[in-house]
């Protein structure tokens, strides 16, 4: 519920009037730790698969050479559980990040980025840890881009994303498991922006 | 420059590594069945492995049964945290894992072993394979429902709930039942859902050796 009106308050937030826009659209993989380290008599971890990801960003520039941005990122993996050596695959495990994306210069083409915003587990399956439904997370990220020229109205961009969030869901919290797994995930993605 | 390093540092001190904190462990009810075996008793341990996943369960379409089937099954199902048991329900009994049949059973059979479930409006059997110490289970498991009121009555519906959760917690490996009536496998159930035990006692039948493994 709360996704739903978090990209129209962004987009609000973030939107300086009269400043040039840009778009970016990239592609690429996300990668994830596990988000439950459990142990039943043996260890058992479950995580999202290496996942095919797509993005869609949406930004403005401010004075100097700093830009702020509203993103969009959505990564198809699967459920995949390790218990006890033996590998599973519980189905489909989406998850959609929207965030606020800050950017500035390091060096030439190089810039660095930082990021906030929130992250929706999409589990095809709704069992098991998953029973009550994905949950929504904060998350905090940072990572670089690097950028040339690919036509004359168009930039290549490559970018390198961390981000990390605390993972619990409902189900784990009735099963009476406390505090939060902290899930690292890291995004290569190559992408096509444009200035308006 | 400067400013990258700023965010960095922010960004990793943000990330202190915390892991998610299981719940204390509650005590276990003994699930398996000792099986004479010479001068010697074997211990039949059986759950589905990950490889059976979904475990194919049959019932006629439109039986009386199929609306506490389909809430027992997604019970177990939620009971487990990993999708240790899935299961889903086929037309074609001749493909099923699990039989499960709104009738009075026949006769035990050599070829059957059973365990019953004895509540007040209805009751309850599954049946499997009665040797086991050959390591092997051949399937299909066999559950029978059967009202003891008549097709309607007070409670029957509440009775087909307790009585099918208690016997497919039987299919699912559970070969004993619990001392205690608290809990869901007691032998003449009253709980109608898992006390902690019987959580407890069915993720040791999921992660615990087994000593028996399905076949056809
Ligand atoms: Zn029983």
């Amino acid at each position: 519920m709360r996704m739903r009106f978090l990209l129209p308050a962004l987009l609000c937030l973030a939107s300086p009037a009269g400043a040039q826009a840009f778009v970016r659209v990239s592609g690429g993989a996300t990668g994830s730790t596990d988000f439950v380290k459990d142990f039943i008599v043996h260890p058992i971890g479950a995580r999202q698969s290496i996942a095919p990801t797509g993005a869609l960003m949406v930004g403005w520039q401010l004075p100097g050479e700093y830009r702020i941005a509203v993103e969009a990122r959505y990564a198809r993996g699967t459920w995949e559980v390790d218990d006890g050596g033996v590998s599973d695959d519980l189905g489909t495990l989406a998850t959609l990040g929207l965030a606020v994306v800050a950017d500035g210069p390091i060096r030439g083409a190089l810039r660095w980025e930082a990021a906030a915003g929130q992250l929706r587990y999409m589990p095809e399956q709704e069992l098991g840890l998953f029973a009550d439904g994905g949950p929504s997370r904060w998350m905090l990220g940072g990572g670089a881009s690097w950028s040339r020229p690919a036509s004359a109205t168009l930039n290549l961009v490559l970018g390198l994303r961390y981000e990390f969030h605390g993972f619990s869901t409902a189900a784990l919290e009735s099963a009476g498991y406390t505090r939060s797994q902290t899930v690292h995930r890291v995004g290569l993605t190559l992408g096509l922006e444009r200035s308006f | 420059m400067r400013r990258l390093a700023r965010v960095s540092c922010l960004v990793l001190a943000l990330a202190a590594c915390t892991d998610i904190i299981s719940p204390p462990r509650v005590d276990v009810y003994e699930y398996r069945l000792f099986e004479p075996d010479g001068a010697e008793l074997f211990p039949a341990a059986f759950r589905w492995p990950r490889s059976a996943m979904p475990v194919k369960i049959s019932i006629a379409p439109g039986d009386a049964l199929e609306p506490a089937l389909v809430r027992a099954i997604g019970l177990w199902e939620d009971l487990f945290l990993h999708g240790e048991f899935r299961a889903t329900l086929v037309g074609n009994a001749a493909d099923a894992d699990i039989l499960v049949r709104n009738a009075v059973p026949p006769a035990l059979l050599r070829a059957s072993r059973r365990l019953e479930g004895l509540a007040p409006e209805c009751r309850g059997a599954t049946d499997f394979d009665p040797v086991l110490r050959d390591g092997e289970l051949t399937l299909p498991f066999e559950i029978y429902v059967w009202s003891r009121i008549g097709p309607s009555g007070p409670n029957l519906a509440t009775c087909y709930e307790i009585t099918m959760l208690h016997e497919l917690g039987h299919a699912l490996g559970i070969f004993q039942h619990s001392g205690n009536v608290g809990d869901l496998m007691f032998g003449d159930p009253v709980r109608n859902g898992f006390s902690d035990r019987d959580r407890a006692t069915a993720e040791a039948v999921y992660h615990l050796p087994v000593t028996v493994v399905p076949v056809r």
